[in-house]
């Protein structure tokens, strides 16, 4: 199993929409490497109303999402779809 | 190049573009003007990517962009509309290969669709069909030019209401996956199954149907629950036939294990079913040669003569055994049928007989004797005196009443035996004195017992026939003397019991075991046969018994071996309206 690496983006005091656009120019930034499984994308923010603008819009891109919650703020992480 | 000369040179270029006060006024104006009009272009532009870009992010579901957030010139340097257009391009091509794999799917869904080997047919709720696949179309309605949009009653179904077992009216009832196990149509069974399609409320919108035809399965079924009910009452038949059957019989295959056992043979070796069914021959009858002449009979194909078992044990029986084979239908032995017949009562009977025979005789001869003996004295000798004479006539007249009397016996029990009633001659009779004259004759003729008789303060008035009543206590009486020791009381009571006269003749003689009290009254049984000593026929109980219940009375007999035995009977006593 190859290892996958993990780029991290940290939009914590931001507001929407500016967390969805730094992600958004990171996912197109990653796009090869985050579509072909090589490369997870790890977003921490603690803007509550981004964990749902970015998951939703990096799913419709073919992309999986998960959100986790920590102590201070959000975890969310972009990667490849699982067949 | 020295300071002076540049100066000059720059002097001499500024005084070309020297203008008047008023045209360098006009310059400012149109100047600030050509800014002015630049700025609001400026102005406009980002207002114009604000709007748009705040558009775009609407359509990806966030909220606008505040100026505060991004100035101008940040606007410009972050360039949100490069980014979201990236964002599309992939959201795109997601949703192209999102599509490529419906297309896909729905290729593949159509295939199985069409291919599958049951029909199937897509309703909406008003039993229009919006879809249906080709072998729907082979199994309901192989000619119709129009399917689609028609109501699977109208085309389906033909009738005015739904059918019974309509999976799709159950279906819309339901909102739940139905099913119906053979369901007729046209001569022909199908299992249909019905799922329903529900909108996000969970309304049902669609109803899919699926019909298999099992109708080879159904017709499969049917004769197979058909054979099942012939076989079934063909072995209840053959269960009421057995069960029906008094002889034990057995069903062997052709190693001699047992198949089938019905009940009376079960009742026969107080067994059960389960313990018998299994055994061998040989393990059921360990001491006889039934398992040995039933191989024989397998390995010639002739089944033999019937021939008799012994079964010993607490009750030991004699059973007439016959072998039957069974034989397939290309007449191969696959096995036989015993039967056993319970003998032990007709091959005791037969001994009885036999030894009835040469007791009867026996008995005919001991005074045949006598009467030849007297007569010839008679015949041949003068020179007897006239006492003499008459005590030979006397003799041989006696003995000649004792053969009468066995030959009375022989023809009352012909009478029983043919099924024939005794003849009654009734009459209101004082039973106490027939008691009384029964046992006076045996107190002369017999000095060895003493007799004693208790009779009722009151006359006992019978209704009956005083020849045979007499009949029955001379038989009684005769009993107890016979089989009762020299000295021995023998005692006759008789009383009124209710609507009866009680009477019981008691010995103190050798009695007898409950075996032979169960027998005494059987044709020609003599309770101590072996004692030959002892005179009778063994006719004498049946006899009495017989006139007993003629009379309307019963008999019982108690005793215990050593202790003597006491016979009970009762008569009727006779009411006023018999009396006159």
């Amino acid at each position: 199993m190859n290892k996958v690496h993990t780029e991290s983006l940290d939009v914590r005091g931001q507001v929407c929409p500016s967390t969805l656009l730094l992600t958004l120019r990171e996912v197109n930034r990653l796009k090869d490497a985050l579509h072909n499984g090589t490369t997870l994308l790890e977003v921490r923010t603690d803007n509550r109303h981004a964990t749902v603008t970015i998951p939703n819009t990096v799913k419709s891109m073919g992309l999986a999402v998960r959100v986790h919650k920590e102590e201070q703020g959000y975890l969310i992480q972009i990667g490849a779809e699982k067949d | 190049m020295t300071g002076g000369k540049q100066g000059e040179e720059l002097a001499a270029e500024v005084a070309v573009d020297v203008l008047t006060p008023a045209a360098l006024r006009a310059e400012v104006t149109r100047l600030r003007e050509e800014n002015a009009a630049l700025r609001r272009r400026d102005a406009d532009m980002v207002a114009y990517l604000r709007a748009k870009i705040d558009q775009l992010l609407a359509v990806i579901g966030t909220v606008p962009l505040r100026a505060e957030e991004l100035d101008d010139a940040e606007l410009v340097a972050f360039d949100p509309i490069n980014i979201i257009a990236g964002a599309f391009v992939q959201i795109l091509e997601s949703q192209r290969h999102t599509n490529e794999q419906l297309r896909a799917a729905r290729d593949e869904i159509t295939a199985i669709f069409n291919s599958v080997g049951a029909g199937i047919m897509v309703l909406d709720t008003n039993q229009k069909i919006l879809s249906f696949n080709h072998r729907l179309k082979e199994l309901f309605f192989p000619a119709a030019h129009r399917v689609t949009g028609q109501t699977c009653i109208d085309i389906l179904c033909r009738a005015s209401a739904p059918p019974e077992g309509c999976v799709y009216h159950k279906v819309l009832a339901s909102g739940h996956v139905e099913t119906t196990q053979a369901w007729p149509f046209d001569d022909r069974y199908f299992d249909v199954i019905g799922a329903p399609v529900k909108d996000k409320k969970g309304a049902v919108t669609q109803v899919i149907t699926v019909y298999t035809e099992v109708t080879k399965r159904k017709q499969a079924e049917d004769a197979l629950l058909l054979a099942l009910d012939e076989a079934f009452a063909a072995q209840e038949l053959i269960e009421a036939v057995l069960r029906s059957v008094r002889e034990g019989l057995l069903v062997t295959d052709e190693t001699g294990r047992i198949l089938i056992a019905n009940p009376a043979l079960l009742e026969m070796f107080s067994e059960q079913r389960t313990r018998v069914v299994g055994l061998s021959l040989a393990t059921l009858f360990p001491d006889s040669t039934l398992a040995e002449r039933f191989a024989e009979a397998l390995a010639s194909g002739v089944p033999g003569e019937p021939f008799d078992v012994r079964l010993e044990g607490v009750a030991p029986r004699s059973l007439q055994v016959r072998l039957a084979l069974l034989r397939t239908a290309n007449d191969t032995v696959r096995g036989g049928v015993v039967t056993l017949h319970d003998v032990t009562r007709e091959r005791a009977i037969e001994q009885m007989k036999s030894d009835f025979v040469s007791t009867a005789a026996h008995e005919l001869r001991t005074p045949l004797t006598a009467i030849l003996g007297f007569s010839e004295l008679l015949l041949d000798t003068t020179e007897f005196s006239a006492d003499q004479r008459r005590e030979f006539t006397g003799m041989i007249h006696s003995k000649a009443e004792d053969l009468a009397g066995i030959i009375d016996e022989l023809l009352d029990i012909t009478r029983i035996e043919s099924g024939r009633e005794i003849d009654l001659s009734l009459e209101a009779v004082r039973i106490d004195e027939l008691a009384v004259a029964s046992v006076d004759f045996f107190r002369h003729s017999d000095n060895r017992h003493r007799f004693e008789v208790s009779l009722s303060q009151q006359p006992l008035l019978v209704y009956a026939d005083p020849r045979r009543i007499g009949q029955v206590f001379d038989n009684l009486i005769s009993n107890a003397v016979k089989y009762s020791p020299a000295g021995g009381s023998i005692h006759v009571t008789l009383g009124a019991e209710g609507s009866f006269c009680a009477i019981a003749i008691s010995d103190e003689g050798i009695g007898m075991s409950a075996e032979q009290i169960e027998r005494v009254f059987d044709k020609f049984y003599r309770a101590d046969a072996s004692n030959s000593a002892v005179p009778g026929t063994g006719l004498g109980m049946t006899i009495v018994r017989q006139l007993v219940e003629r009379h309307g009375g019963t008999i019982q007999v108690s005793s215990l071996p050593g202790h003597g035995t006491t016979i009970r009977f009762t008569l009727p006593l006779c009411t006023e309206g018999k009396d006159t």
